[in-house]
């Protein structure tokens, strides 16, 4: 008793000190390993300091698992399914215009042909409505991608619509040279249309 | 449709694309997937407002919206428009900025492809440049429109790097000025006392001012 209260006569090799009160506490048998070759003592790290100094919150955010709740899920799957539908709708409305003006003109000798007037019309509001779901199903990714950034099905949807983009303006390009090689062979300064 | 004209719109949208980059980058740190769906609506946007105005405005007879041009306000709307859709969905004011700044660059860029294709021609100017679709010697209204639009983006980027405050409202004004002033100077503007687009132009002036004063009412004098 005397030796443990005995602070003059303390030895760091020996003593461990608590990490809340700084009190010397003498090391216990169980405190050291031993090296297997010497026998010497070998000082173990203070189990008590070492579950101070890493707590749970200093975990990185990477190593926590974000779940989507339900709701989120059905929200997200809605967005993207909506999404997908206004990309695609424009493409089958232009189908059926294409080959319904095939069909058209297919029983235009028994049908008296619409006013010229009305087709352009008819092809503009066709037009307006291409872009305009376009737009909208844009809109719709976007928002499922910023609301639900670890939705897979969202992820997927802008990797598509990004290469879709790409195809197109790599189409554009294409039709651009295309036209200036055709243009220049023909000795004319300019593509018609 | 002239293949430089293609090639100059392609360009203007590259100088969009290189502007959002750039300020991503210096100031605004925007997320790269955000940056990239706000280029790709910017672009459907703007090609859409484009070819709506030009349609809705055009003169010709039985003329469809696909045969229509593009109409440089309706590129600047959707454009804004854009904008203000990320705007609202990620709460962040960065891809209004990146609209605004971007504008009179793409604009000035877009003339270019003006002056190659031989259209937006100026006022018969004995001293100007010739014109084959004039017939004659004009203004080159177009490679001014470009160099003054060029000077507009300089000092607009330098005040919102400077943090200068309604750079914004500058810089949309400045713009829709000049293009109303350069307008008197286009051959399609005689015997007209105001045309199409310098009332565009005036109408934009007038809403940005009243949106900056209902903006700055309902949130303070801090924007």
């Amino acid at each position: 008793m005397e030796e443990q209260n005995n602070f003059e006569n303390i030895s760091p090799e020996d003593y461990k000190f608590d990490p809340y009160t700084g009190e010397p506490i003498k090391k216990e048998d169980n405190d050291y390993n031993y090296d297997p070759y010497t026998g010497e003592k070998i000082e173990k790290a203070n189990p008590v300091v070492e579950q101070v100094s890493t707590p749970v919150q200093d975990l990185p955010e990477e190593n926590k698992k974000e779940t989507m709740s339900a709701k989120d899920k059905m929200i997200a799957n809605a967005l993207c399914i909506v999404s997908l539908i206004c990309a695609v709708v424009p493409g089958i409305v232009y189908a059926i215009y294409i080959y319904g003006g095939e069909a058209a003109k297919a029983i235009e000798e028994y049908v008296p042909a619409p006013n010229s007037r009305f087709g352009s019309e008819l092809e503009s509001m066709i037009g307006i409505m291409m872009f305009a779901f376009e737009v909208a199903s844009l809109v719709l990714m976007i928002v499922c991608r910023v609301k639900y950034p670890k939705h897979v099905f969202g992820l997927v949807l802008m990797i598509v619509y990004i290469v879709m983009y790409v195809m197109f303006i790599v189409s554009w390009i294409l039709m651009i040279a295309l036209c200036y090689a055709m243009c220049s062979g023909l000795n004319v300064s300019g593509c018609p249309g | 449709m002239n293949t430089l004209y293609g090639v100059f719109i392609g360009l203007s949208y590259i100088s969009f694309i290189l502007v959002a980059i750039v300020m991503s980058k210096i100031k605004l740190h925007i997320k790269i997937d955000h940056l990239i769906m706000y280029i790709i609506l910017n672009a459907f946007l703007s090609l859409f407002g484009g070819k709506v105005m030009a349609y809705v405005t055009s003169d010709i007879e039985g003329q469809t919206f696909f045969q229509a041009g593009l109409s440089s306000y309706g590129g600047l709307i959707g454009g804004i428009v854009s904008g203000g859709i990320m705007w609202i969905i990620t709460k962040r004011r960065a891809f209004m900025d990146i609209s605004v700044l971007s504008l009179p660059l793409m604009y000035a860029v877009g003339k270019l492809g003006c002056n190659s294709a031989g259209c937006c021609y100026g006022i018969p100017f004995e001293h100007g440049i010739y014109n084959a679709a004039a017939g004659q010697n004009v203004f080159p209204v177009q490679m001014t429109e470009t160099i003054v639009f060029v000077i507009i983006f300089g000092i607009a980027f330098w005040m919102y790097i400077s943090e200068k405050r309604n750079w914004l409202q500058v810089t949309i004004i400045a713009s829709a000025l000049a293009k109303a002033g350069l307008d008197y100077l286009r051959d399609s503007h005689i015997d007209q006392v105001l045309s199409v687009n310098q009332i565009m132009s005036i109408i934009v002036c007038v809403v940005v001012v009243i949106i900056t004063i209902i903006w700055r009412r309902l949130h303070g004098r801090a924007e």
